[in-house]
């Protein structure tokens, strides 16, 4: 396999403002100071930073472009910059091959969160906010899932694999107990199994506790070659592989053949093929959670328990003292910093963010003692499945 | 193999004609483009209709012109029989974000059509109480705001053609 990126480019800085359901800040403000942190963070200032990777939600929703972080840093000179839609490696996957050809040395990945008052109640009284979402007009009611794609693959994952929703609690469960420890997460009270039950349903089988909590907040990068990582202020996390893949069938998430053919089992033969190490060398284990489901779905497709079996392997692989999973032979943890459902919906950029500072050894309370490698997993089923193996 | 752009033309000619015009009065508020208005446009004819490539024989939607399986564009739309099954579900209890919400049904779902494994179409499912995956259905027309839409109801599986 032709790989040659292969721990070529490092992740040298990073920068979060923590995540917020009653923040008053603007998407750019934000954004900014994530990303002054993670430049200041790197040991770096403006001027060694000469490309920009932005990421976009969907068409029409705000979004701070390239051209405005660099304004908005008082960047002299960028001979590179990109606006890839969200999860984030597909910004990081855009940086590192701008840095790894030579377009540019150090590239700063930006990606703001932002409460849309159409979906967080919480939002719904900012009249400031509200100007900002003004072109996102309600459309004609047409049938479909609307939304419920992944509602609906979840029941069709119960019914196939004759399972019920206690997996899905593991995921949710887990992700509180760590959070507590996480100062960035916008949910750090621990929740038990009662509660995640008896939490109201919003996309039948999933519930409140199923569905990542929209938020306020930012988060940032620095990346550049290994080579200049070695001078920097901060251990440097290597980029050991990345993917982001396509199936035939993406257009729609009903398009996909079934539970067993998906997008994510291509990023982990992809994956396999670039990288030489995975989830038996990976210290914790990430694995996105947007939805309860896509968790379950990546442990499979991953390969840290068989297809349909992520359910039983929670459960048999759990620690009911701390209410958190430990998998493996080794105990690894999952999704450390209590992953989007705990943290808030973060698109990836949090999975990535936790990753980076677990291998670097400064996750305070909730650090894996000598986390050297990691295979993370990060987005959905379809049409942006996407992993990365990063080690230190 | 040549690309077929000048005489390759979707075969709409199953559909009785209507203006650009016309079609996008009587769908007011869906998003058309050249290619997919033809399949709303079934849908005032209360039929529901797919892509069918004359060269590969498979049948595919979205509706578009150039067949995604062997790039022909010798494509037809063509009536399906409205038959098929349950292949995913959820149920909506509260509007998506963007969008309004629509009358009260069973479930939503994605139902895999009869013609062919893989060919699908996201509706509504109504008359059940228990919408489970598998679950053999028919194709029932329901009018929401001037619009009759696709929707599909259970079929007793005694009656139900073989599949």
């Amino acid at each position: 396999m032709r790989y040659p990126i292969r721990d070529a480019v490092a992740i040298v800085g990073v920068g979060s403002t923590g995540f917020s359901r009653s923040s008053a800040r603007s998407m750019l403000d934000m954004t900014t100071e994530a990303a002054i942190t993670a430049i200041l963070d790197a040991g770096l200032t403006k001027n060694d930073i000469d490309g920009l990777a932005g990421t976009m939600m969907i068409a029409g929703a705000p979004t701070v472009s390239p051209m405005e972080m660099g304004a908005a840093l008082g960047l002299e000179r960028v001979t590179y910059f990109s606006h890839a839609p969200v999860p984030i490696v597909f910004s990081l996957m855009d940086a590192m091959a701008a840095v790894y050809s030579g377009a540019c040395e150090t590239v700063l990945i930006f990606h703001g969160v932002f409460r849309s008052p159409r979906i967080s109640k919480s939002a719904g009284g900012d009249a400031i906010r509200a100007t900002k979402f003004a072109g996102l007009s309600a459309k004609r009611w047409m049938p479909g899932l609307a939304g419920g794609d992944y509602a609906a693959w979840a029941k069709r994952y119960m019914e196939v694999y004759g399972v019920d929703r206690e997996g899905l609690a593991r995921v949710a469960v887990n992700g509180r107990s760590w959070a507590v420890d996480n100062p960035l997460a916008v949910w750090r009270e621990p929740i038990d199994f009662d509660t995640y039950y008896a939490a109201r349903m919003v996309r039948e089988p999933l519930g409140l506790f199923d569905m990542d909590t929209p938020v306020d907040g930012a988060d940032a990068f620095v990346i550049t070659t290994a080579e200049r990582a070695r001078d920097l202020a901060q251990p440097a996390v290597l980029v050991h592989a990345a993917s982001s893949c396509l199936l035939d069938r993406n257009a729609d998430c009903g398009e996909l053949l079934d539970l067993d053919r998906t997008a994510a089992d291509l990023v982990a033969e992809d994956l396999r093929s670039k990288s030489e190490l995975w989830v038996d060398d990976s210290d914790f284990c990430i694995a996105y959670d947007g939805f309860s489901i896509i968790a379950l779905n990546w442990l499979e497709s991953f390969g840290w328990c068989g297809r349909g079996e992520a359910s039983a392997f929670l459960c048999d692989n759990w620690d009911n003292k701390n209410e958190r999973a430990r998998l493996g032979a080794r105990g690894v943890p999952l999704n450390p910093h209590g992953g989007s459902l705990s943290e808030g919906g973060t698109q990836g950029s949090g999975h990535l963010r936790e990753s980076v500072v677990q291998l670097r050894g400064q996750a305070g309370a909730r650090q894996v003692p000598d986390a050297k490698a990691a295979v993370v997993a990060i987005g959905g089923l379809y049409m942006n499945a996407q992993g990365v193996v990063l080690r230190r | 193999m040549e690309v077929d752009v000048e005489n390759g033309g979707l075969d709409v000619t199953a559909l009785p004609d209507m203006s650009d015009d016309e079609m996008v009065a009587r769908l007011k508020g869906i998003v058309l483009d050249h290619e997919t208005k033809w399949f709303y446009r079934a849908w005032l004819e209360r039929r529901l209709v797919g892509c069918w490539c004359r060269a590969c024989e498979t049948w595919s939607l979205p509706v578009r012109r150039f067949c995604p399986n062997c790039w022909s564009t010798l494509v037809t739309i063509r009536d399906l029989s409205g038959q098929g099954h349950v292949f995913t579900a959820t149920h909506l209890l509260q509007p998506y974000p963007f969008a309004a919400m629509g009358p009260k049904t069973s479930a939503s779902a994605t139902i895999e059509l009869a013609e062919q494994p893989g060919l699908r179409f996201a509706s509504e499912i109504i008359d059940t109480d228990t919408v489970r995956v598998g679950m053999p259905v028919t194709v029932t027309w329901v009018e929401v705001d001037g619009l009759p839409c696709p929707f599909f109801r259970p079929v007793d599986e005694r009656n139900a053609a073989p599949q």
